[in-house]
């Protein structure tokens, strides 16, 4: 009996351990925020996800570990007072790199539906994600310094 | 010597431990969900405002004599103030009348010449002592095309505005009606791409 309930301990231990691996060595990281810089009253300013002020997140992980990647995009920026300016995401606003350059001009995985929950494999050198976007003041936009959260999540997938 | 009671409380300590430790690698395996929240960022610039700071004043007509109202004159060319962000770049647009409305509806004719405007980026520029930016042009056809760049907000200080002059010429017949002529000389503005 208590061989049996050792070698089960053991077992135990090692789906324990081989169960962690993948998760133990994962991360994301925000490498830089969306910025949008001087935006000015009643003129829509875009960030291409390729450019100088695109979002980059870093996922860190295992070569070939399979994850998901999604956003919980906000829909307006605000001041600290309570002003608000229309955000927009659009549809192919997402780029992600797995190669073992991550090229942000000319990305493996270009023009991705940020609002879609997209699968993707890590590679050697993790996965790069990068997101644009665009700021639409009134005409009449209170002036200030307006921000919002975005939120990504990366789930294992075990696969 | 274990006895049967205590070899099934053995058991059963045994049976709690792989629970939770099965448990675990379970949620160690579920909860791989990694989390981050990075930001949108902008800054709103100074919203724009334009001012009528003095209308464009033609001196007494007689019926039958043209008058032109030049851009130089500090007391009668039409001035226009714009104000917001310093060095910003603006669309600027005239929407001109043809005429101007007198008495009992009598119509005189106004037209703007192609050196009728000027727009002003000094602190320190009045109609009559032009300082810096566009002066002699067409107030029908202000476009970055035609002026080279797009007009800016002035950015020396203190005014840090931009200010346009406008003049213009009025054709009265030789049966003008006497009286006061008015007409609404309208001036829009927006920010351009920067």
């Amino acid at each position: 009996m208590r061989l049996t309930l050792r070698i089960a301990l053991i077992v135990t231990l090692s789906t324990l351990f081989v169960g962690m691996e993948p998760g133990d060595t994962q991360t994301v990281s925000v490498v830089n925020n969306l910025e949008f810089g001087d935006v000015f009253p009643g003129v829509p300013k875009s960030i291409d996800k390729a450019q100088t002020g695109a979002a980059e997140f870093s996922v860190s992980g295992n070569a070939g570990d399979e994850i998901t990647v999604e956003f919980i995009l906000p829909d307006y920026m605000s001041t600290t007072s309570g002003h608000s300016m229309r955000l927009v995401f659009g549809s192919a606003d997402l780029a992600m790199d797995s190669s073992a350059s991550p090229n942000q001009s000319a990305p493996l995985n270009d023009d991705l539906n940020p609002y879609i929950v997209q699968t993707y494999g890590i590679g050697a050198n993790g996965l790069s994600v990068w997101l644009g976007g665009k700021a639409v003041p009134k005409l009449v936009q209170q002036p200030g310094n307006y921000s919002a959260d975005i939120t990504i999540t990366i789930t294992y997938t075990g696969n | 010597m274990i006895s049967s009671t205590n070899r099934q409380s053995a058991m059963k300590k045994a049976a709690l431990v792989l629970t939770v430790l099965l448990l675990g690698t379970a949620s160690c395996v579920l909860a791989a969900n990694y989390v981050v929240t990075g930001q949108a960022t902008a800054t709103v610039a100074t919203a724009l405002t334009v001012t009528a700071t003095q209308e464009l004043d033609f001196p007494l007509t007689f019926p039958g004599q043209p008058s032109t109202q030049g851009i130089t004159h500090d007391d009668s060319t039409g001035i226009f103030t714009i104000d917001g962000e310093p060095g910003a770049k603006i669309i600027t647009t005239f929407y001109l009348p043809e005429y101007m409305t007198g008495p009992g509806g009598d119509r005189m004719t106004i037209t703007f010449g192609a050196t009728d405007c000027a727009i002003d980026t000094s602190n320190a520029g009045t109609p009559a002592a032009f300082g810096d930016g566009w002066n002699n042009q067409n107030p029908q056809d202000l476009t970055a095309a035609t002026l080279g760049a797009d007009p800016v907000i002035g950015s020396e200080a203190p005014g840090n505005n931009t200010r346009i002059y406008i003049g213009g010429s009025i054709y009265p017949s030789i049966v003008q009606a006497a009286g006061a002529y008015t007409a609404d000389i309208v001036l829009v503005v927006a920010y351009a791409a920067q």
